[in-house]
């Protein structure tokens, strides 16, 4: 969805009186999830293959937290410019992470 | 503080006052975390001899902790749940089960911190020890600063004032819990 | 709705006065500190040109300066004006006052958030203060506070004076957190009935734009702040090269927070001439959209520019082309904005009012820090000009605008609606005239004292055989004049307030003959602003429309029948 259309949803008029249906998936189904992929990401652990491990153990970090903040924190069920605000909070560590790492990461040597 | 709703005040947008301020504090508390987060994985990044040291931290222990506040996170929405159908009893109930969660979660917090001083690593060990300290210590103060508004919440809910603030406690533990899935994989698992 | 009359009770002097949760003496709060800060920090700036003038010299009211105490008073010069000045008068105070009447609400969207914010932000400036008294002295490691000189007590002069320096600037970005919060929220969910996006006043948009621009970019520095504190008082080594850390990292952490700072500043200030010049114009604003667009692009490229103050630092060179060129490009978006506004000028009924003249100076002055950042944003002269005073006259060029102009602009325009009385209008025209002159007085010297390669930060010039030259000298000594005279022009500024409070002309609900929605409610406004709810039904710069008798078309008016707008 573009900024357009969700400055659209921030102008919309009001709606007082016609709040949302309460949305209510089924948590603990979520739940078991969870506990899975930590299962997952705890058998991935005792594998030794440098890169994919890493890369494996992060993929199943990041669809935890997709699930806690999409399921648990109702963002799916809130108006796009919402999810805009953690959108907005990423993007900026992404340009600090990676205007670092020339510095931090390959340190000119002494 | 008192929702913008029962003030009398109008809601130009669909979310509710309260819960659209609670995002721009959550997205406050995710650069502050992401900042931290990133200057660490910066610096493992430029130290691979780190991968040693993680050995060092107690897998099992950080597994169970997940586990507990996995578990806490759906016993906080099903209290928000609750709420929503006006059971402000199994509401109450839910969150002292989530208040439990936090208590398991710091007393394991407390026996890995014991057994990995006596095994002689502290925060001044080296750089890596500083950041597991500091990491962790900042998420479990975060921890106790949300059992405490959890305490709040419940003592105000049991005597049925202010049902919604259950939610915003809720977001607020729901992100400590999202703290959590990305430091533990990142201080225990990664070695 | 409610309306003001529920809020009738009578509350007891704590509550009205100290404990408000009314955002009117929320801002009158900010204000008052922030201005008494404004003058602490200005003495300290006459004491450090002072000893500029006349090294060694010992200097009326203060004595003789040491080393050690001018790095004390310049950095605390530099703090207190960025962030106990600064930010809690054009943030805080124009944001907590505007905001709600401008958008039509009773008040904050969380009122107890919002005094909570106040006596955090009261706090940080107590520890501020005291951290003069300790023992070593305040805190000596310039604005930034750069590890490894701010990173343990050998070096930072005592243990004391950062360590709480770093105490009082976290409370403060905590304060500002809260309000920015407050901010935000408000102006998304509490807009009066009809009152669409691209309906608020500009001013509103400045201020929510810096707040996000705020919340986003301090996360990281807080983070970076409690790292420091802990290589300060636990004795980490997260800066320190020996254990396996960096300094560098600091800085680019303070950079990342610091760059996008100036825009925090900047945005209000450009908002208060917003407001201000369409009503001494009787015009609509220039391109309303874009530069309601242009802020956010200069807000968005204001996170990727922040290595441009460590050109010479030892970043890996090949930075420095990439943020050379996002620098040079955020000139672009912030010359939109002020093109519109002078094209705003373009055929108007121009009337030069203090509020017009003081918007007009930030224009001006304002042009020449801009078009000299040009010099320090690309690598290849910054090499020369860093750490010059070149920097120390490009940075008040740019930052005097908002914050001296912007607040001058704003107390003359928004006076009447905060205190009830109209300000004196000779006393604010010479008040004028000597600040614009004084100023430049003051920095246009420091210019040509950087192009002759004149250190920032020390304290005896005269030490250095290049810099004992008349010319120099000669320069300093102007500085130094305009400096003490610029100081001594602001008496003009606080005794027009001080007589106008008790004998001012009483003043009218709308002065200016003003559209935004402040203007609708008495001066100064009772708790709960309103007195009927407001509705809106069209933008808030609407002067001299075609078909209308008056020449300007407040956003509240509901249109006539029949003749449909």
């Amino acid at each position: 969805m573009s900024p357009e259309t969700a400055s659209s949803q921030i102008a919309r008029g009001a709606t007082e009186g016609s709040r949302e249906a309460p949305h209510h998936p089924n948590y603990v189904l979520i739940w078991g999830i969870l506990v899975a992929a930590l299962a997952v990401s705890l058998f991935i652990g005792y594998m030794s293959l440098p890169v994919v491990t890493v890369v494996l153990i992060f993929t199943v970090a990041v669809v935890k937290a997709y699930l806690v903040l999409s399921y648990y924190m109702h963002l799916r069920y809130e108006p796009f410019f919402v999810a805009l605000i953690v959108a907005a909070g990423l993007a900026c560590l992404y340009f600090l992470f990676f205007g670092l790492v020339p510095d931090i990461v390959y340190p000119p040597s002494p | 503080m008192g929702t913008a709703a029962e003030s009398g005040f109008r809601e130009a947008t669909e979310v509710p006052t309260g819960r659209l301020g609670m995002w721009w504090f959550l997205a406050s508390e995710l650069v502050i975390f992401g900042g931290l987060i990133a200057t660490y994985l910066l610096f493992r990044w430029r130290h691979p001899e780190w991968g040693a040291e993680s050995v060092h931290t107690i897998n099992a222990a950080g597994a169970f902790n997940t586990l507990v506040l996995l578990t806490s996170s759906l016993t906080m929405v099903l209290a928000h749940a609750a709420v929503e159908r006006g059971d402000l009893a199994r509401a109450v109930r839910n969150l002292s089960f989530t208040f439990l969660g936090g208590v398991i979660f710091l007393v394991v917090k407390v026996y890995e911190y014991t057994h990995e001083i006596q095994e002689g690593f502290t925060p001044l060990t080296n750089l890596f020890w500083s950041f597991y300290y500091g990491m962790t210590g900042l998420h479990a103060l975060h921890v106790v600063g949300g059992m405490v508004a959890m305490m709040v919440v419940r003592s105000a809910v049991a005597k049925g004032r202010d049902p919604q603030r259950v939610e915003f406690v809720g977001l607020y533990w729901h992100f400590v819990d999202v703290v959590w899935i990305f430091l533990f994989p990142l201080l225990y698992l990664s070695s | 709705m409610t309306t003001a009359a529920a809020h009738a009770h009578p509350e007891s002097f704590l509550r009205t006065y100290v404990f408000s949760t009314d955002h009117k003496t929320i801002a009158k709060q900010y204000l008052v500190t922030g201005i008494f800060m404004g003058i602490v920090g200005g003495l300290l700036s006459y004491v450090i040109r002072m000893q500029l003038a006349n090294p060694g010299q010992s200097i009326p009211g203060y004595g003789v300066i040491g080393p050690q105490q001018y790095n004390a008073l310049v950095t605390m010069h530099g703090t207190i004006m960025i962030f106990w000045v600064a930010m809690p008068i054009l943030l805080a105070a124009l944001a907590n006052f505007l905001i709600p009447l401008m958008i039509g609400a009773k008040d904050m969207a969380f009122p107890r958030l919002n005094m909570m914010s106040f006596w955090v932000f009261f706090l940080s400036t107590v520890v501020l203060l005291v951290s003069f008294f300790v023992p070593g002295g305040a805190a000596a490691g310039g604005w930034t506070s750069y590890p490894p000189l701010s990173g343990t007590a050998a070096y930072s002069g005592g243990q004391w004076g950062v360590t709480l320096w770093l105490l009082a600037v976290a409370l403060e970005f905590v304060a500002f957190l809260m309000g920015g919060i407050n901010f935000i929220t408000t102006a998304i969910n509490l807009r009066a009935p009809g009152m669409r996006l691209f309906d608020m006043p500009l001013m509103v948009w400045m201020q929510v734009a810096a707040a996000v621009i705020f919340l986003f970019s301090v996360g990281p520095l807080i983070a970076g702040a409690l790292l420091l504190l802990l290589d300060r008082l636990a004795g980490t080594g997260f800066y320190a090269p020996a254990a396996g850390g960096d300094p560098i990292l600091f800085q680019h952490l303070f950079w990342f927070f610091g760059h996008p700072e100036v825009y925090v500043i900047l945005l209000p200030g450009f908002g208060v001439i917003a407001e201000i010049l369409p009503v001494f114009s009787r015009k609509p604003i220039f391109g309303y959209r874009m530069i309601v667009y242009a802020t956010i692009i200069t807000g968005i490229l204001s996170f990727i520019v922040w290595a441009h103050h460590q050109f010479i630092a030892g970043i890996d060179p090949r930075l420095a082309t990439p943020f050379s060129i996002t620098t040079i490009l955020i000139s672009v978006p912030v010359a939109v904005i002020l093109f519109s506004f002078i094209a705003t000028l373009y055929r108007g009924s121009i009337e030069l009012a203090s509020p017009m003249l003081f918007a007009l100076g930030t224009l001006a002055v304002f042009l020449l820090g801009g078009v000299t950042g040009i010099h320090l944003g690309v690598a290849a002269t910054d090499i020369y000009f860093h750490d010059t005073y070149f920097v120390v006259a490009h940075f008040h060029y740019t930052l005097i605008p908002p914050v001296a102009f912007g607040f001058f602009a704003a107390s003359y325009f928004w006076f009447p609606k905060m205190f009830g009385r109209m300000l004196n209008e000779r006393l604010a025209h010479v008040h004028f005239w000597l600040t614009f002159v004084f100023m430049n007085l003051t920095f246009l010297p420091q210019f040509k004292l950087g192009f002759m390669g004149h250190q920032r930060r020390i304290v005896t010039p005269t030490f250095f055989e290049a810099l004992r030259t008349p010319e120099v000298e000669q320069l300093q000594s102007m500085a130094t004049v305009g400096a003490v005279c610029l100081l001594l022009s602001q008496i003009l500024f606080f005794a027009n307030v001080a007589w106008s409070l008790r004998r001012g002309e009483k003043a009218a609900p709308n002065p200016w003959r003003a559209n935004t929605l402040e203007w609708t409610t008495p001066s100064p406004p009772g708790h709960g602003n309103f007195d009927t709810a407001p509705v809106v039904y069209r933008g808030p710069y609407e002067y001299s429309p075609p078909g209308r008798s008056e020449d300007w078309f407040p956003q509240n008016l509901a249109p006539e029948k029949g003749a449909g707008s």
